[in-house]
């Protein structure tokens, strides 16, 4: 481990300038990876330097790994950042960094791989004892399928090994369904993963999404800074996140907590990651879910509890500086909302909407963020994914969030492209949402109407 | 000669800070050119536009401001004038040939290290005003030691080699400018 001075930043749109805006308070230089669509970006202004590494398709740019490889070594920097998706969860791009002597601002290829396989990450789990949603181990063939499935129990969610964040997953409803579901499922894991490995747990129908952020170092230090309640999804996607959740008990939370560190200690984990559990709310029970090795989208609502810089302590973690935290001295204030503003059209089934921005302005005020990289006049590119900014607010309480919340979008005025602000504000509004009686079939069930309508 | 790209700036006293902030101020501005001087140092820095060919001149002269930091000790890195013609390497160069304007680039498919013969000692596989056709190898671009042979593409004359042996170029950037042959001057 030695100190870092140069970062390359392997990621675009919000994370790339939240990446450098680190790096600058630490006094670190930044140099930004950027495609062919993304030269004229917020980005690639503000980082030091700026370099093409590519065409648009992210195949062709940020997922090269010897592109980005060479675009490091080639600018002196000493330290790769692959901020979220793309190649985060990517054992080869920190494997890459370590056979050239960079630095992955990230955890060990081999974390990555063991918690980048579901089912390895589920072994772990059980070795530690930590509550597991009820399900199988590797599922070969459709005869294991029943077995599982007799046992677990109808609804079944069929998952792949190589998946993870809400992608290859298939519910069965009947057992009708078993032998439709299970060929199309391990046909689509081969061709989204290489992998057609499936495994089976127990849908579970009144869930929310816990998830714990946890930070380590190399000298086996490992803290937790509290929850999320991401609950709001739409088809696996993360609309709304809140800190802390309000739908735990304070004996809950601090089991889930110290779940989360000891899972994170005992593969020898170092920089910033998330462990997910799912809350069945009707058992009221937790059971572990999954792990990701990355800083995520929603980092903001723990930053504004907590008043930590995850980002900042995530590159200071990758420097081989020792963690300066005690676990008694992280301290959770107040209740923090994000609500991810995107670039689509709630009311045509959330068609994206990319386009030039002609108005952009952003609600200001002293408990109001915003993390962007969009600005007056930018071309938002139709090759990436949606999100245009995230909109956090803190109050001493849930209610006061969600008013702020509520004035913060709007106060929130884009023109030029579509966007779901109106949407957000209708979920502020809704008595669910206020009174916190969601799960994480509610946003699609009650209002996007699509599912059966049954929360 | 001012025009609107160019930022003119005489001032007495310089650190080496500051020579970096109006780099940075020069690379984040519309500018295309700066032409600074100190004391007897000069200091001549032209910004490589993506297309690697100049836009042209325009007759507006539109004088700028910077604030400068006053100087402490440290004395500045600047060559000296008899090193000056070093300087200015860059093929963005808005200059006296205007045959540059019809020139068709050729550029890097992939970010990479570029090199101009195949191996280190080796003659170039091209040199200035040489004729090349579309088959003709023209470099080598190396991405973590994997090799990639580059192909003229064009048939022309190379009137511009816009990237220096061993150095890092990004996807699209401009390695050389050919100015193409018409039918009158093959033969």
């Amino acid at each position: 481990m030695t100190a870092i001075s140069r970062v390359l930043v392997a990621n675009r749109g919000e994370i790339a300038v939240r990446i450098i805006k680190a790096c600058r308070k630490l006094g670190i230089e930044t140099v930004l990876a950027m495609s062919e669509a993304d030269r004229d970006t917020l980005g690639a202004r503000i980082a030091d330097r700026a370099v093409c590494i590519g065409s648009a398709p992210s195949r062709n740019s940020y997922l090269m790994v010897n592109t980005l490889l060479m675009a490091a070594l080639g600018t002196g920097a000493d330290a790769v950042h692959p901020g979220y998706g793309f190649l985060a969860e990517q054992p080869e791009l920190g494997e890459s960094c370590a056979r050239n002597g960079l630095t992955f601002i990230g955890p060990s290829p081999d974390s990555i791989r063991r918690m980048g396989d579901k089912l390895v990450a589920r072994e772990t789990a059980i070795d530690l004892d930590i509550p597991l949603i009820p399900g199988s181990a590797l599922i070969t063939d459709l005869a294991q399928g029943w077995l599982a499935a007799e046992k677990i129990g109808f609804p079944i969610l069929l998952k792949a090994a190589a998946g993870g964040g809400g992608k290859g997953m298939k519910a069965i409803y009947k057992p009708e369904e078993m032998e439709t579901v299970f060929g199309e499922a391990s046909a689509e894991a081969r061709a989204a993963f290489g992998d057609d490995r499936l495994y089976m747990e127990r849908f579970i129908p009144n869930a929310r999404h816990i998830e714990v952020q946890i930070l380590g170092d190399c000298y086996g230090h490992c803290v937790h800074f509290f929850e999320r309640d991401c609950s709001l999804q739409r088809r696996y996607q993360k609309v709304i996140e809140e800190a802390p959740s309000t739908a735990i008990t304070n004996e809950m939370r601090v089991q889930m907590c110290n779940a989360a560190v000891l899972i994170a200690q005992s593969i020898g984990y170092k920089t910033a990651g998330t462990v997910e559990f799912v809350l069945d709310q009707d058992e009221k029970r937790f059971y572990f879910l999954e792990m990701n090795t990355r800083i995520q989208v929603e980092h903001p609502v723990t930053e504004m509890i907590t008043g930590v810089d995850l980002v900042a302590e995530q590159i200071r973690m990758a420097a081989g500086e020792r963690l300066q935290f005690y676990q008694n001295d992280i301290q959770e204030t107040g209740h923090a909302i994000e609500c991810r503003i995107n670039a689509e059209n709630p009311e045509a089934d959330f068609r994206p909407s990319p386009g030039r921005i002609e108005k952009w302005a952003v609600p200001k005020g002293n408990d109001i963020r915003v993390d962007t990289h969009c600005f007056e006049g930018y071309l938002v590119p139709p090759y990436y994914d949606s999100l245009l900014a995230k909109l956090i607010v803190i109050g001493e309480t849930r209610q006061k969030a969600i008013s702020k919340m509520t004035y913060a979008l709007s106060d929130f005025h884009v023109s030029g492209i579509d966007t779901n602000i109106e949407f957000l504000s209708a979920i502020m509004n809704h008595p669910d949402f206020r009174s916190g009686q969601t799960n994480t079939r509610w946003l699609e069930t009650v209002v996007c109407q699509q599912g059966d309508g049954n929360p | 000669m001012s025009d609107q790209n160019e930022l003119k700036v005489t001032i007495m006293d310089l650190t080496q800070e500051d020579v970096l902030q109006i780099l940075k101020i020069m690379d984040e501005s519309d500018y295309e050119r700066l032409h600074l001087e100190v004391g007897e140092f000069k200091l001549v820095v032209n910004k490589r536009s993506a297309s690697g060919i100049s836009e042209g001149e325009q007759d507006l002269s539109v004088p700028v401001r910077i604030d400068i930091p006053k100087a402490v000790e440290s004395s500045v890195q600047i060559r000296p004038p008899a090193e000056k013609a070093d300087i200015r390497e860059d093929c963005g160069v808005a200059n006296e040939e205007i045959a540059l304007e019809r020139c068709i680039p050729i550029r890097s498919p992939m970010l990479g290290t570029f090199y101009r013969s195949p191996k280190p000692g080796d003659p170039s596989f091209v040199e200035a005003n040489q004729v090349v056709d579309e088959e003709t190898t023209v470099c080598i671009i190396e991405v973590m030691k994997l090799f990639s042979t580059i192909h003229a593409g064009v048939r022309g004359r190379i009137a511009r080699i816009c990237a220096d042996d061993g150095q890092l170029v990004e996807y699209n950037q401009v390695l050389f400018l050919v100015e193409p042959q018409t039918d009158e001057e093959e033969s």
